[in-house]
């Protein structure tokens, strides 16, 4: 690592360890995605458009997490990683709205209070916002303090 | 990257995988929440007072308790607006088990006599019910459904038919006429019926039709 800041070169070898590490967050996420389709099932049989509302927020999630590792120990790093939690701060706003979701099925009506939930997950977002603004300063500042070091 | 970062991070992971499965889970188990309604019966009480009971029945057919579970019935007017309400709460819905229970709506009559027509008319209400819980501790759900319930009159097509007078050898005339009209409410009709003439008229004049 120290190697690569010097030179400011990326190896062939830590690019083969990059694409393994997205290979496998990708596979997990692709996991995570299918079993989620099948636990939602009901839901999305009664809500329309909510399969493909979730197919939509796990390809932008899962492009954005290989594109993320690729850049990892750049300033892009961060700048993904808080882009995606911003971005799924704004998915989340969009989706539920008012927090109170309805659904009408012939003569039933099913309300989900979500209230709880969202807060939970603004509150996650604004973590990675606040973690992401926090690597991004640990990278500046590292980079500085090495440009000052090979200065003298 | 620093540490303590790091550990933000993983922290956070945690919390979503966390968050995503409950939420999964508990979206999983609202399919098993459902009931059953039956016909309503209507009785009057003593004191004048309307008590439809309305029998429900709640079935959890999921692989967890429900706890706790609510259920409101709501009497509403044909505006929409709320008249009466009761609510039943169950401390818990075991696993693969149903609970029936009789929600009883209680209204006066001065209220139904507010409505007005109902007398000759009828009054459709609509009776609205649902049962709601918490899911996974922290997602509540509500199901809810609603029917119209007529309130039959009590005098449905009343007439009056033309009278018929007779002239008696006396100073006293006497008018019949005959009235009808189907009850087709939930409560027996026992009333005084009264008659009596129009004293602005000219005495002895009976109008046609």
């Amino acid at each position: 690592m120290g190697n690569q800041w010097k030179s400011g070169k990326i190896t062939r070898k830590d690019l083969r360890s990059r694409a393994v590490k997205a290979i496998v967050k990708t596979a997990l996420a692709s996991v995570l995605y299918v079993v989620l389709v099948v636990l939602l099932a009901p839901v999305s049989d009664l809500v329309a458009g909510f399969a493909e509302t979730m197919q939509t927020f796990f390809i932008v999630y899962v492009v954005l997490m290989i594109v993320g590792e690729f850049a990892a120990r750049t300033i892009f790093q961060p700048i993904l990683n808080g882009a995606r939690a911003v971005f799924i701060l704004f998915y989340m706003v969009l989706a539920l709205g008012d927090s109170v979701i309805t659904v009408t099925s012939e003569n039933a009506t099913l309300t989900l209070n979500m209230s709880l939930v969202f807060t939970v997950v603004v509150a996650l977002c604004l973590i990675g916002v606040a973690s992401a603004a926090l690597e991004a300063v640990s990278f500046l500042s590292e980079r500085a303090e090495r440009e000052s070091h090979m200065q003298l | 990257m620093n540490m303590p970062i790091r550990v933000i991070d993983i922290v956070t992971s945690i919390i979503w995988v966390l968050l995503i499965a409950v939420v999964a889970l508990s979206a999983y188990s609202i399919k098993d929440l459902g009931f059953e309604l039956y016909k309503p019966t209507a009785t009057v009480t003593q004191n004048s007072t309307i008590v439809l009971s309305v029998p429900v029945r709640v079935i959890n057919m999921g692989y967890s308790d429900m706890k706790p579970v609510t259920v409101t019935t709501t009497l509403l007017d044909a505006e929409g607006s709320e008249i009466t309400k009761t609510s039943t709460l169950l401390d818990v819905l075991p696993r693969l088990q149903n609970v029936s229970l009789v929600e009883n709506l209680t209204l006066s009559a001065a209220l139904l006599a507010e409505k007005g027509e109902q007398y000759f008319a009828g009054y459709n209400f609509t009776i609205s019910v649902s049962v709601g819980s918490t899911f996974g501790g922290f997602l509540p759900a509500e199901l809810s459904t609603n029917f119209v319930y007529q309130f039959n009159a009590s005098f449905s097509s009343l007439s009056l038919r033309p009278p018929a007078v007779g002239v008696s050898a006396s100073t006293s005339e006497k008018a019949t006429a005959a009235v009808s009209f189907d009850n087709y409410a939930s409560a027996e009709v026992s009333e005084n019926m009264r008659a009596g003439t129009d004293t602005n008229r000219e005495p002895g004049v009976i109008p046609r039709g």
